[in-house]
């Protein structure tokens, strides 16, 4: 069964630009928001860490900055696009429309976002004396893979939110405890080698680790984890497509309460 | 002839969670039967509750029956939503895009019907204004001019007669009417009032608890 075959990658370019644009005039520094909130995050950190905890690593200030932005990418995108279904549920009502169109506009947006942060990242990198341009399609490598991240679970989450609204809570804790498990404030070196490869059966830590690899150390990162990066997503990835297909006309008959 | 939409014993349940463990079921539609043929005219009525905005939603190919089938042949079905979409926080001119292309129009399409849009809807230079400074009467203007742009197949319909003032409504069910009697174009209507399915319709069907009591030929 199906009506009306459209090409709906259109609708989620233009939808993610306007939710982009809506957003900027709620607030008086609109587009600078997406600067300062990853800096501030930085700075909260860089407190804590840097001058209470006496972080005595010379290149902490680097190392903090690059798992701030790699982390708060991926965290902001999930957290927004888990209840995308949900959001859009009125729409549903009215509409065809395959349901990945959802929180892919949601991806996009943040993607955009994280893009602006990201080359900002690379400009403090270059005046602080690194050359990542040395290994620039590895981080091209590197973004993809971690951009293909994003998407999947993004997908994956906002698939099964609606059929168990609670879980939404469950959601941001998971995110909390992701964000302690994927070395965004200190490094896995510290852990024992057992301690190390659980920790790397996360992907955030897997890219985490990575982008520092390549942008603070100049060194290739480790490509056996970064495969295990893509086999996950891939999978998390069919896994979130197939529940979107599966129960494609049945999402819009939950009664949200 | 054969239909171009086919529903064959459809039913349609909702499930509500009231807590962890007691679920209800709600059956909108009991095993419904209904050919839908190219260029025929069929209005739904009924009360609140019988199922009406289930069907249409089934016809939409937007939900599908938990027993039962829905055969739609290769053609466009398009339900006439309004303000679907909308985003308060910006101008009319923007929310035409979303909204339109919600509705399964492209964005070229859109540009070539714009001016015809907007004079429609009576907003003049307001269109660059945000939607959240319209009036609510302002708001369905413009819902309305979007979606009566719609080309669809079968283009069906849920009580959208009650827009804007009386100046606006006589002119937007002009503009229905023409869609409607043109003979390529095939429709199902829903409403509360008869005597504006018996103007448009050429058969009427009257739902009642999920289930269809009567039918009528015009």
């Amino acid at each position: 069964m199906r009506s009306y075959q459209k090409n709906w990658l259109e609708f989620v370019f233009f939808k993610a630009f306007a939710e982009l644009k809506a957003e900027s005039i709620k607030t008086y520094l609109s587009f600078l928001w997406w600067i300062l909130d990853p800096l501030l995050t930085f700075l909260i950190f860089y407190t804590v860490f840097g001058i209470f905890l006496q972080h005595d690593s010379q290149n902490f200030i680097p190392f903090l900055l690059i798992g701030i932005t790699i982390w708060n990418g991926f965290a902001n995108t999930i957290y927004h696009g888990a209840d995308s279904l949900i959001q859009n549920h009125a729409i549903m009502q009215y509409v065809y429309l395959p349901k990945w169109v959802f929180p892919t506009v949601i991806v996009l947006k943040n993607i955009l976002k994280f893009f602006v942060t990201f080359i900002l990242l690379i400009i403090i990198m270059i005046i602080l004396g690194f050359e990542p341009q040395k290994s620039i399609s590895t981080i091209f490598v590197l973004i993809f893979l971690y951009l293909f991240l994003i998407y999947s679970s993004t997908l994956f989450v906002s698939s099964i939110i609606p059929f168990f609204p609670d879980l939404k809570f469950l959601v941001n804790h998971f995110i909390h405890l992701l964000f302690f498990l994927s070395a965004v404030f200190y490094s896995p070196d510290m852990l024992s080698p057992i301690q190390q490869r659980i920790l790397f059966l996360n992907p955030m830590a897997v890219l985490i680790d990575a982008f520092r690899d390549v942008i603070i150390y100049n060194r290739d990162p480790n490509w056996n984890w970064i495969l295990l990066v893509f086999i996950e997503s891939k999978a998390i990835f069919f896994l979130g497509v197939s529940i979107l297909y599966r129960w494609d006309r049945i999402y819009p008959k939950i009664i949200i309460q | 002839m054969k239909p171009i939409i086919e529903i064959r014993n459809a039913s349609v349940r909702y499930r509500t969670r009231l807590s962890w463990i007691k679920k209800e079921e709600i059956w909108a539609l009991r095993d419904i039967s209904l050919s839908i043929h190219r260029g025929e005219s069929l209005g739904i009525i009924g009360k609140n509750g019988s199922g009406k905005s289930t069907l249409l939603r089934l016809l939409a190919g937007i939900i599908s029956p938990d027993f039962g089938e829905v055969i739609i042949k290769d053609i466009r079905v398009g339900l006439l939503a309004l303000q679907i979409g909308f985003i308060p926080n910006l101008s009319g001119h923007d929310n035409i895009f979303l909204s339109g292309m919600l509705l399964g129009m492209d964005k070229k399409k859109i540009q070539k019907r714009y001016k015809d849009i907007v004079d429609f809807s009576e907003l003049g230079d307001r269109i660059y204004d945000p939607v959240r400074t319209y009036s609510a009467g302002m708001r369905a203007r413009l819902g309305f001019s979007i979606a009566i742009q719609l080309e669809t197949d079968v283009l069906l319909i849920d009580e959208v007669f009650a827009v804007g003032d009386i100046h606006f409504r006589k002119k937007a069910t002009e503009a229905l009417k023409t869609k409607l009697f043109n003979k390529e174009v095939t429709s199902v209507i829903v409403s509360h009032h008869r005597n504006i399915l018996n103007n448009l319709c050429d058969r009427i069907i009257v739902l009642e608890n999920g289930k269809i009591s009567k039918k009528f030929n015009l």
